[in-house]
């Protein structure tokens, strides 16, 4: 167990603030991310409304599909060697 | 006793069933040797699937495999060769760490040699073109036409590994390398003097078949609740003298996955069905569940689903990320992180979850940390056993809760603290 993990009947869990926020987790209406960035100590906060549409899968299902990959994450993406799920 | 309170209880007996040491032993298993790292489309990820098989009908579980083409699978079949230097000194670099081969490389076999040069200014014809740090290659690749290869800066993790990845575009026309920033800033001065480069990028796509494992326990009565249980087994794989055993990533999700099931199968909380699904290709793009979630669309099913991708090492509190009609299952999941004393946080969690959302699935997904994603040191060792079972008690808690839901939930969506 890592030094700051707190797990414990006596800690308080449960969501610290509004569940619905795990709705509009700024990102989520993207392709490019990683479960290991959700990792560390501070989670990016809530943000924006994801987008409707698929939100992994490869370059050309994205465009086909019209959504999910936005140019800046596309750019992103390839300049980082970061694909899109996983 | 009420009919809550004696669910509770019902609860509070099934979480201590809870076994690190079981979910420990998956995670070992899954991530020896002998499975390859997992990767799709592998003898190793084939052998994975008929362990997992033979494990879910221990449970007593009714099981099958459901396949699904999976195209242009990155494969590295060799070590990349690669030496360089400045007139008669040369260097050879470490595969993994200060070189590695872009996913959108295209595939040499046979060694080139030739001159550095510095990309936009030098003549590209036969020259290793050093990209200039912050440059996208595929505007590089675009002015190079003719060049022997480019070479791309990328950063390396805490243990040093540029982590490999499978999901992306299709390979472009040229070679390309990524370097650590050490050796990119090395190399890019060299390219303004007597440099010389000489390498292979052994970077081949194959189709291949992916599949699914399906575990289907008892159904729901009438009116009843299902659940949908996911985590994709599949890895990046190893490469050729690099073993990557995915042991985070993501043998420790299957593992929770298997020892809640183990636990509810067992238990059969009434007005709950709970189903399973082991998933392929989620590190090429989430295929495996791109293909489910098709098939649960143009069904009467319609499960509340959780998947997990990432229960090795819990910091402060568990990402959770929701999409499709989920308030009532976010519920459930507060109800369950007050009960067994999991904090939990909107979080990014980039996984199968997405896909299931995007079929109108109430869909979370949970992550709980990895260490060494995507590299050599995604192993066993550092998966925290105390994350296991505190994210499998999570989710039979979740589940437990569904089925008695009415009568228990005292933390409705919107109930601030």
């Amino acid at each position: 167990m890592s030094e700051n993990t707190q797990i414990s009947p006596a800690t308080a869990g449960g969501f610290a603030g509004d569940p619905v926020a795990a709705l509009a987790v700024s990102g989520s209406g993207s392709c490019c991310g990683s479960p290991a960035q959700a990792v560390g100590s501070i989670l990016p906060p809530a943000g924006q409304l994801p987008t409707a549409g698929p939100c992994c899968g490869s370059q050309q299902a994205a465009e086909a599909a019209g959504s999910c990959c936005g140019t800046e994450a596309k750019t992103e993406a390839v300049t980082t060697g970061q694909g899109c799920c996983g | 006793m009420t009919a809550g309170s004696e669910s509770v209880a019902h609860l509070d007996a099934l979480l201590p069933l809870v076994s690190a040491e079981r979910m420990a032993a998956t995670v070992t298993a899954l991530a020896s040797a002998e499975f390859t790292g997992r990767r799709v489309g592998t003898a190793g990820g084939a052998a994975a699937r008929a362990w997992l098989v033979a494990h879910l009908a221990d449970l007593g579980a009714a099981v099958d495999t459901d396949d699904f083409p999976v195209r242009n699978v990155p494969e590295l079949y060799a070590a990349p060769a690669v030496v360089w230097g400045e007139g008669e000194t040369s260097t050879r670099l470490t595969f993994g760490r200060e070189v590695a081969v872009h996913s959108t490389s295209a595939d040499t076999s046979e060694v080139r040699r030739g001159p550095l040069g510095v990309a936009g200014s030098n003549d590209p014809t036969g020259r290793w073109l050093v990209v200039p740090a912050g440059g996208n290659p595929l505007d590089a690749a675009r002015d190079a036409s003719g060049a022997a290869g480019l070479l791309v800066s990328r950063a390396v993790d805490a243990d040093g590994w540029q982590y490999t990845v499978l999901a992306g575009p299709d390979p472009g026309p040229l070679p390309i390398l990524t370097l650590d920033a050490g050796t990119h800033r090395a190399v890019l001065a060299a390219a303004t003097s007597a440099g010389w480069w000489s390498a292979n990028t052994p970077l081949r796509r194959r189709d291949v078949t992916g599949a699914n494992i399906h575990a289907r326990f008892p159904a729901a009565e009438p009116g009843g609740i299902e659940v949908l249980l996911t985590a994709h087994y599949d890895g990046v794989g190893d490469h050729p003298g690099l073993r990557q055993p995915g042991a985070s990533d993501n043998a420790s999700g299957v593992a929770v996955v298997l020892e809640a099931a183990r636990i509810l199968a067992a238990a059969r909380p009434a007005g709950v069905g709970v189903a399973v699904a082991l998933l392929d290709a989620e590190e090429v793009g989430a295929l495996g569940s791109a293909h489910h979630s098709q098939q649960l669309q143009s069904g009467d099913v319609r499960p509340l689903v959780i998947n997990i991708d990432g229960a090795g090492l819990l910091d402060q509190a568990a990402a959770v990320e929701a999409g499709g009609p989920a308030p009532a299952l976010l519920a459930l999941l507060d109800q369950a992180g007050r009960h067994t004393g999991l904090p939990l946080a909107a979080g990014p969690v980039a996984s199968d979850n997405r896909r299931y959302a995007a079929a109108g699935l109430a869909a979370v997904g949970i992550g709980a940390g990895m260490a060494g994603y995507h590299s050599p040191a995604d192993t066993p060792d550092r998966v925290d056993p105390h994350t296991l079972k505190a994210i499998a008690r999570l989710v039979v808690a979740t589940v437990h809760l569904a089925a008695s839901a009415p009568a228990t939930l005292s933390s409705p969506i919107g109930d601030k603290r």
